[in-house]
């Protein structure tokens, strides 16, 4: 059988946005991780800062509603449930790029997600799995994808959901650098997927120099910049 | 024959965890409403014996030769309508027949690549076809991963019985699709997208078989060549379509002009031949259920042969003779709506009211030729394990009827499939075994030896 290596629009955009949700379980849930330490005997003010990233709308008002919220709300774009749906739903338009030995690692984290959610589980650390399988789903995903421009594409998404997380919770510079190198790095290997205009800008906002999260106007330039950079 | 199927019965929990890994699912719409659901899967699985297979493989071949035949026939010369073996009635009526398909000549003259033979054996061991599925058969990705799963928590049933290997079907349809193909291009599975509920089945072909997975939207057609068409616009030539999506919904140039499922203009890249469609469009006025009925004179007639494969005993209201029978019988008949599928539009004579039967039977006066009647046949129950609460039976096991779908492969040659899909009714009262309407799946063993 003649082997196709053109990615069509459709599929380019799902391993894109596959990249990003899959990553995004990732970060909540080590950031959860993080924030469930602290609650476990913290006073309000240490976890504090991560309620205000993770729900920013401050829909929670208890502990235990915050963690179950963040963990199986699926109205709540930021849980892990909702983005765990998400890349599912790409990832289900992929399986003969990425293998179903790949995917059922995120049919097994959805699966596990829905029966925590039954039992109302509170223990984060009951989602561990999660962690493990979105590592073997990405280490499964680098070694069985045989178009490396559909990988490219994936670990594009992952790089840019990576750098959007780092500069909402304000990273080091070096971190959001590497990130951004990151993107650019996979990004040689597609050339026009990255818009002109918005790399330029962010390859003249990303610089030791001016690099300063605290200030509002200049973090949200960059998140905006960073979310229109990819063009699919 | 001597089976043991303790292992496999005792990892049945073992076997839905690895089904839910895999996403074995299939969608059904209620109420207008997607839905996707595990499909259930019992462990103990349908034993056929090497000299039955030898038997049916026989017949299977013989019987899609004909088919084809006849396909080939109806879209070119008709000498089996002029000869008066086929009424035209049912040839030209038939909602499966195309006229745009006139005179339109298949890579070598193929028309139904793939076809899904339903049969059910009689309890007296003798197997009878109740279906041909011509058009866009579905099922087999489902033993072929039952297969590969049970493998896995039962190894040990595997080594002590000699079972034939079936997860070769997608080396029998690359193959199928390289000779149509022709060195064309790439080869593609069309699927109408994520809600069809067949989804899982188009992905896992597609990965199986190395084809792409193409999406409406992905394929255009320029000067007659069908292209798939990249992020870039760069393009690659497609000289193979298996297409998941249905006749009328394949070209809105030609047939539903609404159609966003389709590719606009495919249907001249088909008749110049620059593009191979698996199945051929037309496919649906071999399997009408009316034509049905001529099948194995179709076999006498193109292959001057016995057919080796028999129909279910069939009645067509259209003949004078049968209608009087099927009207004073109705009772005790099931009838068949032959433009519904799937296990709609089949009721039985015995499960209707008086009432319901005269509207029946008022439908079969107002409208002959839309039905037919077949004798209920007592076929042979299967053994599955008993999961419901009631444990109704002492041994844990109860017993359901089922069918066999035989898929056929037809490229240079044809070939058939050493499994196939064996769909059983989970409702101890009913017939109809589709996964549409509750129906469950095992594994169909074709012994070696």
């Amino acid at each position: 059988m003649v082997k196709n290596t053109i990615i069509s629009a459709n599929k380019a955009n799902s391993l894109f946005w596959l990249g990003r949700y899959e990553e995004r379980v990732y970060i909540t849930l080590h950031l959860m991780r993080k924030c469930y330490d602290k609650m476990i005997d913290g006073e309000m003010e240490e976890y504090w800062p991560f309620w205000q990233e993770l729900d920013p709308q401050g829909v929670y008002q208890t502990n235990d509603e915050f963690t179950l919220g963040m963990m199986y709300d699926d109205g709540n774009p930021n849980s892990v449930m909702s983005a765990q749906t998400r890349a599912m739903d790409n990832a289900i338009l992929l399986r003969e790029e990425i293998m179903s030995e790949t995917l059922s690692y995120l049919e097994m984290s959805v699966a596990l997600l829905k029966k925590c959610s039954e039992k109302q589980e509170t223990n984060v650390m009951t989602l561990q799995p999660i962690i493990d399988w979105s590592l073997a789903f990405w280490g499964a995903a680098e070694q069985r994808l045989q178009n490396h421009k559909a990988l490219y594409i994936m670990m594009i998404g992952r790089n840019i959901e990576n750098l959007d997380m780092l500069l909402r919770f304000e990273y080091s510079y070096e971190r959001i650098a590497q990130a951004y190198d990151s993107v650019k790095h996979y990004s040689r290997q597609l050339p026009g997927l990255l818009d002109e205009h918005m790399e330029s800008q962010l390859d003249n906002l990303i610089i030791r120099e001016k690099f300063n999260l605290s200030d509002l106007g200049y973090k949200n330039k960059l998140l905006a910049f960073v979310n229109q950079l990819v063009r699919v | 024959m001597d089976i043991r199927v303790t292992e496999l019965t005792d990892s049945r929990n073992s076997v839905n965890k690895w089904m839910e890994r895999y996403g074995v699912r299939f969608g059904v719409y209620k109420n207008g409403v997607f839905n996707e659901q595990l499909f259930p899967f019992d462990p103990v699985p349908r034993v056929i014996s090497k000299d039955s297979w030898t038997y049916l493989e026989q017949g299977l071949k013989q019987r899609v030769r004909a088919l084809n035949k006849f396909l080939w026939d109806v879209y070119h010369e008709k000498k089996i309508i002029k000869d008066g073996i086929v009424p035209e009635e049912f040839v030209y009526s038939s909602k499966g027949y195309m006229p745009e398909c006139e005179r339109i000549s298949p890579t070598g003259g193929v028309y139904a690549h793939i076809a899904g033979i339903d049969l059910v054996e009689g309890k007296d061991g003798q197997w009878y076809v109740l279906e041909d599925n011509l058009r866009i058969p579905s099922g087999a990705s489902y033993p072929m991963i039952a297969r590969q799963i049970t493998r896995r928590v039962a190894p040990s049933t595997f080594a002590s019985h000699t079972i034939a290997e079936n997860r070769g079907y997608a080396d029998l349809l690359r193959d199928m699709m390289d000779e149509m193909n022709d060195g064309r291009g790439i080869s593609v599975i069309l699927t109408p997208g994520r809600y069809n509920s067949a989804y899982f089945e188009h992905s896992y072909l597609a990965e199986k078989t190395g084809a792409t997975l193409a999406y409406p939207g992905d394929l255009f057609v320029e000067d007659n060549k069908v292209y798939y068409s990249g992020i870039y616009k760069e393009r690659t030539r497609v000289g193979c379509i298996y297409r998941r999506v249905s006749d009328e919904y394949m070209d809105p140039l030609v047939f539903e002009a609404s159609s966003l499922l389709g590719v606009p203009n495919v249907m001249q890249a088909y008749k110049t031949g620059n593009v191979a469609l698996v199945n051929a469009i037309g496919n649906g006025v071999a399997d009408d259920k009316g034509i049905y009925y001529f099948v194995p004179k179709m076999v006498e007639y193109y292959l001057d042969e016995k057919p080796i494969l028999q129909n279910a005993p069939t009645y067509l209201p259209y003949f004078k003779e049968d209608y009087d029978y099927v009207l004073a019988n109705i009772q005790q008949l099931v009838i068949k709506d032959v433009s519904e599928a799937g296990g709609y539009g089949v009721v039985f004579g015995k499960d209707l009211s008086d009432e319901k039967l005269e509207e029946l039977k008022a439908l079969i006066i107002s409208q002959p030729r839309r039905w037919i009647a077949q004798e209920v046949i007592d076929f042979k129950d299967l053994k599955i394990l008993d999961d419901t609460d009631s444990k109704s039976s002492a041994d844990g096991f109860v017993e359901r009827k089922a069918d066999l779908r035989a898929f056929v492969v037809s490229g240079k040659e044809t070939k058939v499939w050493r499994s196939g899909l064996t769909r059983f009714s989970r409702n101890p009262d009913s017939f109809v075994v589709n996964s549409s309407q509750g129906g469950g799946f095992k594994d169909t063993w074709v012994m070696k030896v």
